[in-house]
């Protein structure tokens, strides 16, 4: 049982373990910690699993991306936004992701109405250049781009985009395809992203299962339909 | 050892790489875009992991990403130097995140009806290489604030007053996060290292 002085100092050192472990305490904090371990056994145990756990966190390296893609397309939105400030408004049928759509009770700062401004900007320069690279679909799309998306139209045939993990290794992604009955149409972008299509022709139920097991899948980082033009392709059922 | 982020770094590291920064973001203030990508891709690895742990999809990420360097762009000018670098674009990729991630969490709740998607983890890993794993299913166990709390220390290595600028909350409320957070995952992870001798 910890009494007085010692369970003040105990608490202290408590809950300072944390920053203890990650190196981040004052000179005289760090003494004050070190001096209370010897007596303690339960601070001792605390030290041991703080240390194991940041050590896993830290070290967790599996998230592998290219930032270039992802700066160039920040650099669209910059260059549109400083272009054409002041004398923007948002499209109102300007593309939108579920949920960006949604209604966001955020949205009052004058900042963050500029970025949906700016991005509806962006988002018609890339629904643009998409549009005039595939004039020979037979459809324009109703499909979902984000400014984060990889340019250019998905190829034939693909119905679900992924990234997995990037520990996972090739045996493992062979795999899961198979499971999910899907193949590799083309990919990974430079942001990593692959287009996936049936392995066999599947209607919309078994996409949507395919797409379910990949998303329940360890080596999976996202999974996401991409859209009904795609499906047709593919030869599904109407 | 692979190098992960800076809290393997010394203090005379730390302040080196805080020099640099603080060069960097007076030529962004500048208008230099040589600088603000070097700042961009000083910062774009770190978030990009920090946030993937948070995130359910990579273009959250992402979107989170680059909003927070949108507003670095333009923000630069007012950065006057009071705190590290690292900690004023980390508040704002932390109000951007916690935005992101909250609407996020309303549509899962729209859509599922059960914001607990995630399922528990197991007693501890069934080998050495999965431990990453479960710790992960272990955090996602923890309200979003006390993730992100363990996030900031033990992933990023900032120090709980910098946390505390971060979230913008007092550092007792740091403290009381991280308390929690571990209590939690002590339940959650009886296998993690000190814990296993408590049980």
């Amino acid at each position: 049982m910890i009494r007085g002085a010692n369970s003040a100092q105990h608490g202290e050192s408590w809950d300072l373990i944390p920053w203890l472990v990650n190196g981040r305490l004052s000179d005289a904090e760090r003494a004050a910690v070190e001096a209370h371990l010897p007596d303690c056994e339960q601070c001792r145990r605390e030290v041991d699993a703080q240390r194991h756990l940041r050590e896993a966190i830290a070290e967790d390296n599996r998230i592998d991306c290219v930032p270039s893609a992802s700066l160039q397309r920040l650099w669209v939105r910059i260059d549109a936004g400083e272009s054409e400030e002041g004398a923007l408004r948002p499209e109102p049928n300007s593309r939108r992701s579920p949920v960006q759509r949604r209604p966001d009770p955020w949205v009052g700062t004058r900042w963050l109405v500029a970025a949906v401004v700016v991005e509806a900007i962006g988002l018609g320069i890339f629904g643009a250049a998409w549009l005039s690279s595939s004039a020979s679909q037979p459809t324009p799309t109703a499909e979902y781009r984000t400014v984060t998306s990889p340019a250019g139209a998905p190829p034939a045939g693909a119905v679900v985009r992924a990234v997995f993990a990037g520990g996972l290794t090739l045996a493992e992604m062979q795999n899961l395809l198979r499971d999910a009955g899907l193949r590799i149409v083309s990919g990974p972008t430079e942001a990593g992203v692959y287009s996936l299509a049936p392995a066999q022709p599947m209607d919309a139920t078994h996409v949507a299962g395919a797409l379910a097991r990949l998303r329940a899948a360890h080596g999976v980082r996202f999974a996401e339909p991409i859209g009904d033009l795609a499906l047709d392709a593919a030869g599904a059922p109407r | 050892m692979r190098p992960t982020a800076a809290n393997s770094q010394s203090a005379e590291a730390r302040k080196h790489a805080d020099d640099r920064e603080q060069g960097l973001i007076a030529c962004v203030a500048r208008r230099d875009r040589k600088a603000f990508e070097e700042l961009y891709l000083l910062y774009h690895r770190r978030l990009a992991r920090f946030l993937m742990r948070l995130a359910p999809r990579y273009e959250i990420a992402e979107e989170v990403i680059n909003d927070t360097f949108w507003i670095v762009w333009r923000k630069a000018g007012n950065f006057r130097g009071d705190s590290r670098v690292s900690t004023w674009i980390m508040g704002i990729a932390y109000r951007r995140a916690m935005k992101s991630l909250r609407r996020e969490h309303a549509h899962t709740q729209a859509e599922q009806g059960d914001p607990s998607a995630f399922s528990s983890p197991s007693e501890e890993p069934a080998k050495a290489e999965e431990l990453e794993d479960w710790i992960t299913q272990g955090l996602r166990q923890l309200p979003l604030e006390q993730r992100m709390a363990i996030e900031l220390a033990y992933y990023l290595g900032h120090s709980y007053e910098e946390i505390a600028a971060i979230m913008d909350c007092p550092a007792t409320t740091v403290k009381a996060r991280m308390f929690h957070a571990r209590a939690r995952l002590r339940s959650a992870l009886p296998g993690l290292g000190g814990y296993r001798e408590e049980s």
